[in-house]
């Protein structure tokens, strides 16, 4: 399997993507040359130098040390966020494909009635009316993306279920919880994985565009998104502060999709030529 | 002139960087108006084969030949255009599954009526009517209006005979073409096939596992084993007195109403792994008479223009 | 198809059935909402009022059923009540800007199957090569991209820098004084960069769709049949093979809808565009719960007949689902 995983060039190159990226950000305090807060009046807007590889922001911060710290924040929240999304929709999706019947028509009645709102709508309201705050976020994100992860495990689950290996459980007598788990989730480790590692990159995504609407990370901290908002306010004079903290964005989440990509191309047992 | 001229066809798929051959070196000759059977259990390549005269293999197979000619055009070298001229055109094709055989989107009259429009030029309604009405199907107007999931598994096959037929090919290749179908269907099938053969003076090579079904409905009768044909010759002698040991085996295991309460006597073994073929007779780890010669070196395999010939050394040379 | 379509309807009335019930729970819980997060005086005091207009509104002083009936009776009535910004009912200020959301979403969708049909359809024929890398790169790129970002760096470029195009609104400011063939003009300028914005994930994920879709049909049994028809190879590619890749496509359309709406969110801000996205964006920053209600049903309602729709649509197309059963 590793082997595989090795052979996989789209894979291997998100993984090492992801992990310069990871480094860089777990490093943030080593890496940065200054304080991320650190307010220099006298050196506001200032373009990349030697002295501020990325530019400064309208506050005389350093952009590259807030872009590193940035990240912390960006990869706490998509990890936690896409915990939550992946504990909620296994354990409905579980429920829904084994004992399907009222129990699966029910769930997946929910499921399709979420994904008739817009998430970012849905988010938008909550956070709106709770405080903006980081837990929040990641709650928010987390609580508003199971259903596409359950639908899956849902599908899963029902050919799953027909197979001979849980009948014979069955026929065995042991309890559902136990089949479930035991015998059905590493089954479904796969797409689970897959889902959750481009989850990941999907609510970073989430969490950038909260924080350029002023709805996620609050200043002074810095995240991605916010300081990309304040860019846009400088759009016409300082194209810098606009344009790194996309590129980090980018670069991240699209690490995270190739990673994602190449894994479920690894784990595919009928891989596609 | 013979329509279809064969020598030393080879195709190998490769998996995974190793070539896997699927059919090794057959040679064969059909000329106009007969039948030639092609008989062989799975896997023995006899469906390669037939997709082979066509170059009608998937991406990444290798084929080879030292001839392959079709109604006297080297079909290698052929120019697309002229290939596809030769397909459906010359050369009709019926495939084992009619149901994905066929486009599950277009009705049946209008897939009919495509190839009409590629070999004759122009689309005619009438003549399609016709054709359905010559394959034996019920109400050929409903028909024509119909979708392929509408229709039974016999109907599905005529239709597709129907199409292999529009152009009035000088050779019809069925592979399996009864295979997916109940029994009871079966029959009318092949008698459907004596008859558009007689009346289109066409060329017919049968492909199938079932070889009770060559029984007087071939002139010619070749067994395929492991990628090789292991035996040709007119059908009444192969099955009267078969000359390769593989042959006999399997006439041997086809069930007669004669022996009703007997066992039946099946081969031993397997067939080999195409990967790991032994050296010599592929037949050899399965035959009872083989003897030290059949590991050595390659058994000449019977070449075409001449009497029952089998690929096996009891028989002697095949000069 | 009847029997099909009957099925999707039960589906579609139950699923409506929980939005309302989901706005209704809404609506309930967040009276609590308005007051939380105001920390100074003022700010008490007009979330105070705000909370007496609310349970005015929506009459909250009464029993639970009752209060769920006339929820569904003014749904049905699509009365939203009246915002609390500036007093108007809410679904006149939403039917004023929904119409240039819907012609933006329409748009982007067409912009999306023009251009992913066919780079899907290369992908596909020329697999493995220079262009299937190239759109194997897009997709991913596609994904990956802030769709805010892109917008500004779009914005900054063409808007900023080359000063092709405009960067907000929907008409420019003398667009009253313009003849009609010029306005027409000034709203599609005004349109390219929201309509390419909205389109490019969509894009990218249709693209791969259609690329994956083309590759599995191509290996059917159906095509190498065509192919011994003598049939040229266009022909199986875009007759045979496309048609049956293209089923699926109108109901990924249909899907992507709630995406479409939820982005314009967002990037109907960054623009200015005078959308129903803005107005609910702007009505939630406000606090303006009636407005915030209305959009949010709107929207839920629009991806339900939009789905709806996708299914209609997938039955009329696909034979097998238009003629199940019957026989000729």
């Amino acid at each position: 399997m590793t082997r595989r995983f090795l052979k996989n060039r789209l894979a291997v190159a998100g993984a090492v993507l992801l992990a310069v990226v990871a480094l860089a950000s777990v490093a943030a305090p080593l890496l940065s040359r200054r304080n991320p807060d650190e307010q220099r009046l006298t050196e506001r807007l200032r373009p990349p130098s030697s002295a501020h590889w990325l530019g400064t922001d309208d506050l005389g911060r350093d952009v590259g040390s807030r872009l590193l710290h940035g990240g912390r924040v960006s990869l706490r929240v998509g990890l936690l966020a896409v915990l939550i999304s992946v504990g909620l929709g296994t354990l409905i999706g579980l429920a829904a494909g084994y004992f399907g019947g009222a129990v699966d028509g029910v769930l997946m009645r929910a499921v399709d009635i979420v994904l008739c709102f817009p998430t970012i709508f849905l988010i938008l309201m909550v956070i709106a009316f709770l405080e903006p705050s980081l837990t929040n976020v990641m709650a928010v994100i987390g609580f508003t993306s199971w259903p596409g992860l359950a639908r899956l495990v849902r599908a899963e689950t029902l050919s799953l279920r027909e197979r001979d290996f849980v009948w014979a459980a069955r026929g065995l007598g042991l309890s559902a919880p136990r089949i479930l788990f035991v015998h059905l989730l590493p089954h479904l480790a796969a797409p689970i994985l897959v889902s959750a590692t481009l989850g990941v990159g999907g609510a970073i995504l989430t969490e950038s565009a909260l924080s350029f609407l002023g709805l996620g990370v609050q200043p002074p901290a810095a995240s991605w998104g916010n300081v990309l908002a304040n860019g846009k306010d400088y759009l016409h004079v300082a194209w810098w502060l606009s344009l790194f903290p996309g590129v980090a964005i980018l670069v991240t989440v699209l690490s995270l999709n190739m990673l994602g990509e190449g894994l479920r191309d690894v784990l595919d047992p009928r891989e596609r030529t | 002139m013979s329509l279809l001229n064969v020598e030393n066809l080879r195709v190998a798929y490769h998996r995974g960087g190793v070539p896997i051959p699927a059919v090794r070196g057959v040679s064969l000759t059909l000329a106009p108006g007969e039948s030639l059977g092609l008989a062989g259990e799975s896997g023995s390549g006899k469906s390669t084969l037939a997709a082979a005269l066509l170059r009608l293999l998937p991406e990444g197979v290798a084929l080879a030949a030292d001839r392959l000619e079709v109604d006297g055009k080297d079909v290698l070298s052929l120019h697309p255009r002229d290939l596809r001229s030769l397909r459906g055109g010359t050369v009709g094709m019926v495939f084992q599954d009619p149901f994905s055989a066929l486009n599950p989107v277009l009705t049946v009259g209008d897939q009919i009526e495509e190839v009409l429009e590629t070999h004759a030029g122009a689309r005619d309604r009438g003549r399609v009517l016709e054709l359905l009405g010559r394959v034996r199907l019920p109400d050929p107007p409903g028909l024509y209006r119909a979708y392929p999931h509408q229709l039974s598994g016999g109907q599905r096959q005529r239709a597709c005979l129907a199409m292999a037929i529009a152009a009035r090919p000088k050779l019809l290749i069925a592979d399996e073409p009864t295979t997916a179908l109940d029994v009871t269907v079966q029959r009318d099938i092949l008698n459907l096939l004596d008859d558009l053969r007689r009346d289109l003076k066409m060329a017919l090579l049968l492909v199938t596992h079932n070889v009770g079904l060559l029984v007087e409905r071939t002139d010619r009768l070749a067994v395929m084993y492991a990628g090789e044909i292991v035996e040709v010759g007119p059908t009444r002698e192969v099955l009267t007195s078969p000359a390769h040991p593989y042959t006999q085996g399997l006439l041997r295991s086809l069930p007669r109403l004669s022996r009703v309460d007997r066992r039946l006597p099946a081969l031993p073994g397997q067939p080999p792994d195409p990967r790991r073929l032994p050296v010599g007779c592929a037949f050899r780890d399965r035959c009872s008479s083989a003897f030290a010669r059949c590991s050595e070196g390659p058994v000449l395999l019977p070449v075409p223009g001449g009497a029952t010939r089998a690929a096996c050394h009891l028989i002697g040379e095949s000069a | 198809m009847t029997a099909y379509l009957l099925r999707r309807g039960a589906l579609t009335l139950v699923v409506l059935l929980g939005i309302t019930l989901m706005t209704f729970l809404v609506m309930r819980l967040a009276p609590g909402g308005l007051t939380a997060g105001a920390t100074d005086l003022s700010a008490r005091v007009s979330a105070h009022e705000q909370r007496k207009k609310f349970a005015a509104a929506y009459d909250l002083d009464k029993p639970w059923h009752v209060q769920y009936g006339r929820w569904l009776k003014r749904l049905a009535r699509l009365d939203f009540g009246r915002s609390f910004k500036d007093d108007r009912p809410v679904l006149d200020k939403i039917k004023e800007r929904l119409p240039n959301t819907l012609l933006l979403n329409v748009l982007s969708l067409g912009l999306v199957f023009l251009l992913a049909v066919p780079l899907g359809v290369l992908a596909a024929i020329k697999q493995n090569s220079v262009w299937d890398r190239a759109v194997s790169v897009l997709v991913f790129v596609g994904f990956s991209t802030p769709t805010f970002w892109l917008a500004l760096m779009l914005m900054m470029l063409f808007g900023v820098r080359l000063g092709w195009l405009p960067l907000s609104g929907l008409h420019s400011l003398n667009a009253d004084e313009m003849s009609g063939a010029a306005r027409f003009a000034d709203a599609a300028r005004h349109l390219i960069l929201p309509v390419f914005i909205s389109a490019f994930t969509g894009l990218a994920g249709l693209s791969r769709f259609v690329r994956n879709g083309l590759l599995d049909v191509v290996r059917q049994d159906y095509i190498r049949a065509a192919r011994a028809k003598g049939l040229p190879e266009s022909r199986v590619i875009l007759r045979h093979a496309l048609r049956n890749a293209l089923l699926p496509v109108v109901t990924i359309l249909g899907l992507s809808l709630p995406d479409l709406i939820g982005g314009g969110f967002v990037f109907e801000t960054l623009f200015a565009f005078p959308g129903m996205g803005r107005l609910g964006f702007d009505a939630i920053m406000a606090r303006d719960f009636p407005v915030v209600m209305g959009v949010g049903t709107i929207a839920a309602l629009l991806t339900l007949a939009g789905n709806f729709l996708a299914d209609v649509a997938y039955a009329l197309v696909d034979p097998r689902v238009r003629l199940a059963g019957k026989r000729p």
